[in-house]
């Protein structure tokens, strides 16, 4: 009840700021949209991942491009999709932390470790009014005497605060797989107690650094900019290859907002709550589980059957031909979409036949879930190709 | 049906045979959802690996061992990623399989793969020499007469052992020729600097295996290699060779010059030997020092030799800060009298230095080098001998192979059968012949 509850507060707080935000809907309304759906007469433990993820990603999301409705549609889609999938597997996932809980627990000390290692040393500087800093530059060719002035914006190296732990947090959960990999066939109390420790070490690992720095971001600054002869290294690093760069004015701080670095606070913030959350259920011991399927078996493949051709079909289809009939596509994240959509799929065959390969198929689902929300979040944390 | 028929044939359902544990393997509904997540999960790298990006376009964001690992998976396309459609059939193998199984289409799950084995029967028959010869015309083909005895075969294994010696003579020669006349050196240069000397040694010492020995030789010719980094995306080294041949009788020597193109995975060919890079490391002793030259004058002047974040300044007055940059070192100029602006001195001996006032900086590269150079003759025999080997044993496993010899005795005629290739073949055989239409069928 607690979970579906934090699940529908933070979800409403996401649609809210997506709504009152200069572009409505995105990969932060998609999410609320799905920690809403997942919500319903659920345990609430995927919801309330999801609405965490959503909150983080509305509040992140600085692109003030607005959505064309093909687009719109698309992630609204995926969005009930993703709502769909997370109720399906929400009942399947907790019963699996009893029946099963280091093959999860391993799964998402996986997830910790690939948070970990995304990279979020770059911040977006900002001016006071939050619009992102820009600085002027001239590009100069000694060689050939050609000058070329620039704007670029001030994206520049800034660590987040507590980052010695985040840099600690990929080898904390090596540890924390490993102690409970072997918890799991010793089945000795103190290496189940000793197990335990490192898995809530690993979760303060995550969640500490994540909310000094949302902290952080929430706080603004301003913050003091590096000095011109460091800027300029800075800058020729991030530039790329140019061969020379002249500071034309340099600003002498800048500001923070919520936009300013990656999410991967939220991420880690997620995936670290994911842990507390395996560790809490533990310990509160087994809910009462009254969760009914969405569909039949058949509906359910014949669904995830029409995202297929669906999400396909805006991921390949043609440039020549996106205008006329497909204009989110050809996307990057609709492959994300489509990705998903096919595990989804193999989800819904896979899990028709006997009781293990139903488990399988919770799994395939959690796997989807985890790569529609990077596909989301990737245009945001900047992951893309440039 | 007796109880130790009925236990027999339990046993021969629940066995394990390769054939049917491949079965079991593709109609599993676990194999196709683990090879859908595959495909999903390489489907979602399109969101992150720009689809339809040139190799220049990757190398911009990527590392060249990643790069290169991208192409060769064509990931940047995945319309056409050999990946993607290997495991788009596996998946449609998979649900096919399952289809079969679940509908109850499943002859094949009752086949049984007997081998590869050897089988050996030996019985007595009641007919007399000539009847059993019809009868081994009619099941194996053929027949031929040896002395009393009368022989029959099916299958390839004589034509797959004639293929399989001629493999490994092959091998062996190619053994033979590569250690009489093959030659493999390792060179060891330090990557870039300024070009050697004309009155320097013309012979590079270098380490030679010899015998199976590495040993201490000296090559005659000279080699110099500098990155290409900066002007060319492709990360690798361009080395010139040169030696000196004695020209026509009263004429001076000739230098023969050949530069290469080499990289990781580029091997080039010259002097009759084939040229690879064998290993790339910091100079010793020198990780993290940054060196810059100026160039403009004939002889180059080292300007700056030092770990970075330090400050020299050129005889005009142009202050120099280096920083070690991801492809080489980044200055910061300050001139005497204008704002600071930022250098990327050339790495590569080829490209245009960086005019700083009257000073050409150039930095230089703190790489060093080992190239391999080889020669094996034996190289194409190598390939051919592997080659007729795995086809020798193709035909010797794939095609069923049984023998037969028949002699006539006292009370009958005395058969023997062998297969080198399957263990149950020679008492297939032997039931085949033995049944009241033996033979006819």
């Amino acid at each position: 009840m607690m979970g579906r509850l934090i699940a529908v507060v933070l979800a409403a707080s996401a649609v809210a700021v997506e709504v009152t935000g200069s572009s409505p809907g995105g990969p932060g309304f998609s999410l609320a949209l799905a920690a809403l759906i997942a919500s319903h007469r659920t345990t609430g433990a995927l919801a309330s991942l999801l609405a965490v993820a959503a909150l983080g990603v509305s509040l992140g999301d600085g692109d003030p491009t607005l959505l064309s409705p093909m687009a719109w549609l698309g992630h609204v889609m995926l969005g009930v999709a993703m709502g769909v999938v997370a109720r399906h597997a929400d009942g399947p996932t907790v019963r699996a932390s009893y029946g099963q809980p280091s093959v999860l627990l391993v799964g998402i000390i996986a997830m910790a470790a690939f948070t970990a290692i995304l990279p979020d040393g770059l911040v977006h500087w900002m001016n006071a009014d939050g619009t992102p800093l820009q600085l002027s530059m001239t590009l100069s060719e000694p060689a050939s005497a050609k000058q070329l002035p620039v704007l670029v914006p001030a994206t520049l190296a800034y660590a987040a605060p507590l980052a010695a732990i985040s840099d600690w947090a990929i080898w904390l959960a090596a540890l924390a797989g490993l102690l409970v990999t072997l918890s799991a066939l010793m089945t000795q109390g103190l290496m189940t107690r000793v197990a335990t420790a490192s898995v809530v070490i690993l979760a303060a690992a995550l969640v500490t650094p994540a909310v000094a720095d949302l902290v952080e971001l929430a706080g603004g600054g301003p913050v003091a900019l590096p000095s011109a002869a460091e800027l300029i290294v800075e800058l020729g690093w991030t530039s790329g290859g140019v061969t020379g760069l002249t500071l034309q004015s340099l600003p002498e701080q800048g500001h923070l907002t919520f936009a300013s670095r990656p999410v991967t606070s939220t991420l880690r913030l997620a995936i670290g709550l994911a842990l507390l959350l395996w560790l809490w259920t533990r310990r509160t011991g087994r809910p009462a589980l009254n969760v009914q399927p969405v569909a039949q078996s058949w509906t359910w493949v014949g669904v995830a059957a029409g995202l297929v051709a669906w999400f396909g079909f805006m991921a390949f289809v043609s440039g020549a031909r996106a205008d006329a009939v497909a204009p989110w596509g050809p996307d990057p994240v609709a492959y994300s979409a489509l990705a998903g959509a096919v595990i989804v799929f193999a989800a819904g065959i896979g899990g028709l036949f006997d009781e293990r390969s139903a488990r399988w198929a919770t799994a395939l689902e959690l796997l989807a879930l985890g790569i529609w929300c990077c596909g989301l979040v990737a245009p945001t944390a900047g992951w893309l190709s440039v | 049906m007796t109880a130790t028929d009925t236990e027999s044939k339990r046993s021969d359902e629940v066995a394990i045979t390769p054939f049917g544990l491949v079965w079991d393997l593709m109609t599993s509904p676990v194999t196709f959802m683990l090879n859908s997540s595959v495909l999903g999960i390489l489907i979602a790298l399109g969101t992150y690996v720009g689809q339809g990006m040139t190799e220049d376009e990757l190398l911009l964001e990527r590392t060249f061992a990643g790069t290169r690992a991208l192409l060769g998976l064509g990931l940047n396309d995945l319309t056409q990623s050999w990946l993607v459609w290997l495991m788009s059939l596996l998946v449609l193998l998979n649900l096919v399989g399952i289809a079969l199984r679940h509908i109850g289409l499943t002859p094949l799950a009752q086949r049984r793969w007997e081998g590869p084995g050897v089988g050996y029967a030996s019985w007595d028959d009641p007919r007399t020499i000539d009847e059993l010869r019809g009868a081994l015309k009619s099941t194996l083909g053929h027949t031929a007469q040896r002395g009393a005895a009368v022989v029959s075969r099916r299958g390839y294994w004589l034509e797959g052992l004639c293929v399989v010696s001629v493999g490994a003579l092959c091998l062996l020669s190619a053994l033979i020729i590569t250690a009489s006349s093959g030659m493999e050196a390792r060179l060891g240069l330090p990557g870039g600097g300024p070009a050697p000397s004309a009155d320097a040694a013309p012979t590079l010492a270098v380490r030679v295996l010899e015998d199976g020995m590495w040993i201490e030789r000296q090559l005659p010719f000279t080699a110099r290699c500098t990155e290409t980094a900066l002007v060319d995306p492709r990360r690798g080294w361009r080395c010139t060779l040169a030696r000196t041949v004695s020209g026509p009788p009263g004429a001076p020597p000739v230098v023969d010059e050949v530069a290469l193109n080499l990289g990781p995975q580029w091997p080039a060919d010259a002097f009759g030997l084939t040229f690879h890079i064998d290993r790339e490391r910091p100079t010793p002793g020198q990780p993290g020092r940054l060196r810059i030259v100026d160039r403009a004058s004939a002889t180059e002047k080292l300007v700056y030799s030092g770990p970075a974040g330090r400050t020299a300044t050129l005889p005009d007055g142009h202050a120099l800060t280096t920083f070690a940059g991801p492809d080489g070192p980044l200055v910061v100029v300050t001139p005497p009298d204008a704002p600071s602006y930022l250098l990327t001195p050339a790495v590569d001996a080829y490209a245009a230095p960086a005019q700083v006032g009257e000073a050409a900086l150039a930095a230089v590269s703190p790489w060093w080098l080992t190239l391999r150079a080889s020669r094996r003759p034996g190289g194409a025999l190598l390939w051919t001998g592997l080659g007729l080997v795995l086809l020798g044993l193709l035909v010797l496993i794939v095609p069923r192979h049984v023998v037969v010899v028949a002699q006539p005795g006292d009370g009958g005629v005395t058969v023997r059968a062998w297969s080198f290739n399957r263990s149950g073949a020679a008492a297939e055989l032997q039931s085949a012949l033995s049944s009241p239409t033996g033979g006819t069928s």
